[in-house]
């Protein structure tokens, strides 16, 4: 590695390096207030990927350092950031020790950016266990919880198992095409003659763990568990992040794949129709906001899952309009959780949320706003990113798609709609006063905005999303 | 072109049926006269201290995950001193950062007395 390809590397090494420091300060110095250190330094490495021109347009064959990864990496640490905000009061009540809290979220950061960034299987695959491996703890900080112990067991040895189908998925398309670098694998796929099924098997595989990952049906089955279990700050992250930087690398992914993308067509529809269909009637019963949030974002995923079968530009627009209209929602969704949470009481049922409404009318005003972004009522960010994902399916030639998608975009008000009922049904007891922090509030705030502004006026976000497209 | 595989998949039979007609032959033919001792799990010869399956504790593990780090650290050593003229300051530079990011980790394990017995 030369010097040139460091400093084109420099937000990640940014990223790791500040970790690695708040961690090791955080073993003589103990205290919680480092992660308003990680914020800054998450910050930071936002500046640097957002101003530094990178001297090389690839490091070492396997990270991008272009507009398009210079741009995840930007989100990805400003979502990490407030993230990491959040946490402050929460860490503080539960207890947490706060230098290694900050580290694991600023090397899911690093993580989450490298694979955003990946330009070869090997770099996806290293970019996806970084944070992988970062959230087997997350999930399961809370030492004392037996249901975070049980989220992070069900993660780790699901998510290991993919992990798994993931190297050998990677293996086989390496054997068939002879290279990990992006467009030639795809390509040395197309004229791999008897060695073409091998190299569409590792295909399949890849989906599987592909699909785990972002939580596409029939590979859903963790989510609602991991949800409810994590810490809320976590879970926002791991909803957000975790997934969206997933679909960040599958978008340069699914550009290079060429005539190859025919074969995994019907595949592609199948994951799109099924993670719709099952997280929409799965999410109907549920009475626990954080399960319910989860089935939605089985449905979400499914959306994004239109957007990249379709394909073509407008299409992966659309896309990444969606992943970020639905970062921001299901980020502020999960803050009003952790503002909401107190020493040994997180609400999760729809029975604790009845009538905090009145108690905390902005900030339950605030979570309403949210949901009804993620069931896509105008004017909010939601409508204007469901638009653009049915458009594209219709123009792209998916009519059955787009019906499926319409059809659960109505179901979905309906459990949308139960915990924002639940919230303003009746007056509740002035005892039950669940205070905030306003850093929490400045990220809800925050969040609000980029919700409401994005919906009113989303032309400058799609003029940038269209620039930096591969 | 799956034809070239056939010497594997032979192969392959016949390792499977060796095998069974080993352990069967042996069952059928061979003499049987247990007694405790020889019932008893091998334990390198020492006499049986307690179950295996008893709970034991955590700073084992500890010890364990430390024990593979740099037991793995050890092993890119051996090979790395072999070449090292040849590699230069390139190959000192990096693993100069490998053996920083180790010892970056035991500090830490260190400061936090996850290496005190009592």
């Amino acid at each position: 590695m030369s010097a040139l390809e460091l400093q084109s590397l420099l937000p990640q090494i940014i990223l790791a390096l500040g970790a690695t420091t708040v961690l090791m300060l955080g073993a003589w110095y103990p205290s919680r207030k480092w992660i308003l250190g990680g914020v800054v330094i998450a910050l930071f490495a936002a500046l640097s990927a957002g101003l530094m021109t990178p001297a090389v347009p690839e490091v070492g064959n396997l990270y991008s350092t272009g507009s398009y990864a210079r741009f995840f990496v930007v989100l990805w640490s400003l979502l990490g950031a407030l993230s990491l905000l959040l946490s402050l009061r929460y860490a503080e009540i539960h207890d947490l020790p706060g230098s290694e809290y900050c580290a694991l979220i600023l090397f899911a950061i690093c993580g989450m950016s490298l694979l955003s960034a990946a330009t070869s299987l090997i770099g996806l695959f290293l970019g996806l266990e970084a944070f992988t491996l970062v959230f087997y703890i997350l999930i399961a900080f809370k030492r004392e919880d037996s249901r975070g112990a049980e989220a992070g067991l069900k993660y780790l040895v699901m998510g290991a198992v993919a992990t798994g189908f993931l190297a050998f998925g990677i293996s086989l398309i390496y054997a068939a095409s002879g290279s990990f670098h992006l467009p030639e694998a795809f390509a040395g796929l197309e004229q791999a003659g008897g060695m073409r099924p091998l190299g569409l098997a590792g295909w399949a595989l890849m989906l599987v763990a592909i699909g785990f990952k972002v939580s596409l049906a029939p590979f859903h089955l963790w989510t609602p568990d991991v949800y409810q279990g994590a810490p809320a700050p976590v879970t926002g992250l791991l909803a957000t992040g975790s997934k969206g930087a997933v679909f960040a690398s599958l978008v340069p992914l699914f550009a290079a794949l060429g005539p190859l993308k025919a074969d995994l067509e019907q595949v592609l529809w199948l994951l799109a129709a099924l993670s719709l269909l099952a997280g929409t009637f799965a999410a109907l019963p549920q009475r626990n906001l954080k399960r319910m949030l989860a089935y939605s974002s089985v449905v979400h995923m499914g959306y994004l899952m239109i957007g990249l079968l379709v394909g073509g530009s407008e299409a992966h627009r659309a896309l990444l309009f969606y992943l970020i209209s639905y970062a921001f929602a299901t980020l502020a969704a999960f803050g009003v959780l952790t503002s909401f949470s107190r020493v040994d009481d997180e609400p999760q049922e729809y029975a604790d949320f009845r009538g905090l409404g009145y108690l905390h009318p902005r900030r339950s005003s605030l979570l309403a706003a949210c949901l009804l972004s993620l069931a896509g009522i105008p004017p909010l960010v939601g409508f204007f990113a469901k638009f653009g994902i049915i458009a594209a399916a219709l123009k792209g030639g998916y009519p059955g798609l787009a019906v499926i998608a319409v059809l659960a975009a109505l179901t979905s008000l309906y459990y949308y709609l139960a915990p924002i009922v639940v919230l303003f049904m009746q007056q509740r007891d002035a005892r039950q006063l669940r205070r905030g922090c306003r850093h929490e509030y400045f990220v809800l705030a925050l969040c609000f905005s980029a919700i409401l502004l994005l919906g009113v006026y989303p032309a400058p976000l799609l003029d940038l999303l269209t620039g930096i497209l591969p | 072109m799956l034809e070239n595989y056939l010497p594997i998949l032979v192969l392959v039979g016949i390792a499977f049926a060796f095998a069974v007609a080993v352990v069967i032959l042996s069952r059928l033919v061979g003499p049987n006269k247990p007694n405790d001792i020889k019932l008893a799990p091998y334990e390198c010869g020492m006499p049986l201290l307690s179950s295996a399956r008893d709970r034991f504790s955590i700073k084992f593990y500890i010890v364990a995950v430390t024990f593979i780090v740099f037991d793995i650290e050890v092993a890119f050593l051996y090979p790395w001193a072999v070449v090292f003229k040849q590699l230069g300051w390139y190959g000192a530079v990096t693993m100069g950062i490998f053996l920083f990011v180790l010892i970056v980790g035991f500090v830490y394990e260190w400061k936090k007395g996850a290496l005190e017995w009592e």
